[in-house]
């Protein structure tokens, strides 16, 4: 039986999304190949003797239908890939990152994105994996070396104090830290209230501040969260609109549409380029919009 | 190679990078290009590679908690005992000190068993091997009367 607060979370998107929205299965694994250690044709081989693979559209990704725990096989110890949900490789791909950058990743831990990044440059120019807790901290560099990254240096700040840093980059990412509730998983639906909800969307608030003062003028900063929660995501965007002056760039990827209204705020129209991926059986929820200075 | 540490972090000249290459040729059998890597050495002697742009990075105007990949640490004699990801970097090239294992092998290595390689290609006693199974380089460990003595880190074995 549904507990309250996860019936009340269900209730709630029924009300923002005028429908009901499912849980991804938990029996598919996803898998991104580092490509910094193996080629995506011989992990796929590899894969097939432990279960049904499926290709993602993301080049090098599949889904696998496996009874065998991936994260205890001899291909994840060597880093030849990373357990990562479809929907969280897009922001990193929005970033068109090259190997010659010097990019920011403002709240890197445990780092999925980081090293999906470092392939997308090809181990190198620079990433500073950049997050505040040492716990997560630890998780992150033991993923770093795990996959065999060199082009990361990993920094400890808060990252809304970030700017105080006086670095400017071109390309910053900002998966900001979140309710979780995309990944529709009970616990966090259970445990999320509203006022954690406003809590983490001012938190996120201050986050995209310090990283629009991090950017270059023309630079680009890519938001992105695995929440659902319109506070979270379209206000957030709305704020960097009308209070942080950036714009909004059109994101070629076909999704949901942005929530432009809600609890009777009118977002910018601005808002409308966000790209939002619902749950589904195979995905979480995630959403990514990709601004400019 | 973490907060206090990065303080008493060497940067490698030229000459030191050199040394370190000669170290993995004696040991590997193989030309390792350390030139094309930032590199670093802690008091510890423990080796770090990152990108060369990363020189450019002001680190003191950062809280840096750690830079680039670990490669390994140089020991005694100039042995020296590779990281994981140091073995798959070297091993393509390495032509002596590989120490091939059997499936069991492998897995047992990798869950931190000392095991009995299958096959030496060119070992030393008392030093370093890089542990092969397959196309897999798994990591480096003593071998010691003919036996790999396991000295994979807890972080980097199967459970």
């Amino acid at each position: 039986m549904l507990e309250r607060y996860e019936k009340n979370m269900l209730g709630r998107y029924e009300k923002i999304f005028g429908e009901r929205i499912i849980a991804p299965s938990k029996s598919i694994w996803h898998v991104r190949t580092n490509t910094l250690k193996i080629s995506p044709e011989d992990l796929e081989r590899r894969l097939e003797a432990v279960g049904d693979v499926e290709r993602m559209p993301q080049h090098g990704s599949f889904w696998v239908k496996s009874e065998t725990n991936l994260s205890k096989t001899v291909e994840h110890v060597l880093g030849y890939f990373f357990l990562q949900n479809a929907s969280s490789m897009l922001p990193p791909l929005f970033l068109d990152l090259r190997p010659e950058d010097t990019m920011l990743d403002m709240c890197a831990s445990p780092g999925a994105k980081t090293t999906q990044m470092a392939a997308l440059m090809d181990n190198s120019g620079v990433i500073i994996a950049n997050d505040i807790t040492h716990r997560r901290l630890k998780a992150l560099r033991g993923n770093l070396q795990r996959c065999g990254v060199m082009n990361a240096v990993v920094t400890n700040m808060p990252g809304e104090n970030f700017w105080k840093a006086g670095i400017k980059f071109k390309k910053i990412l900002l998966d900001a830290p979140c309710t979780g509730t995309g990944t529709m998983n009970p616990r966090i639906l259970r445990e999320t209230s509203e006022a954690g909800i406003r809590r983490m969307s001012s938190l996120q608030k201050r986050l995209l501040e310090s990283a629009a003062k991090c950017l270059d003028d023309g630079g680009v900063v890519v938001y992105s969260t695995c929440s659902l929660e319109p506070e979270e995501n379209e206000e957030n965007v709305d704020f960097a609109v009308k209070k942080l002056g950036l714009a909004i760039e059109e994101i070629d990827f076909k999704a949901k549409p942005a929530v432009m209204e809600w609890e009777g705020k009118k977002f910018s129209e601005e808002v409308a380029k966000a790209v939002r991926i619902m749950p589904d059986e195979k995905n979480e929820g995630f959403f990514v919009c990709k601004m400019r200075k | 190679m973490q907060d206090e540490k990065m303080r008493s972090l060497e940067i490698l000249d030229g000459e030191a990078i050199e040394n370190l290459e000669k170290i993995v040729e004696k040991n590997y059998g193989a030309h390792f290009d350390a030139k094309q890597f930032f590199v670093m050495k802690t008091p510890e002697d423990k080796i770090w590679i990152s990108s060369r742009k990363v020189a450019g990075i002001d680190f003191q105007r950062i809280g840096v908690n750690s830079i680039g990949l670990y490669f390994g640490k140089i020991k005694r004699s100039d042995k020296i005992n590779l990281s994981t990801e140091g073995c798959q970097l070297v091993g393509g090239r390495a032509r002596k000190n590989i120490a091939l294992v059997d499936k069991e092998s492998a897995e047992k290595f990798l869950r931190g068993g000392d095991v009995v390689p299958k096959e030496k290609i060119n070992c030393e006693e008392h030093n370093f091997v890089l542990v092969k199974y397959g196309e897999d380089f798994l990591g480096s460990s003593l071998l010691a009367e003919g036996k790999i003595k396991n000295m994979l880190p807890k972080s980097r074995r199967l459970f």
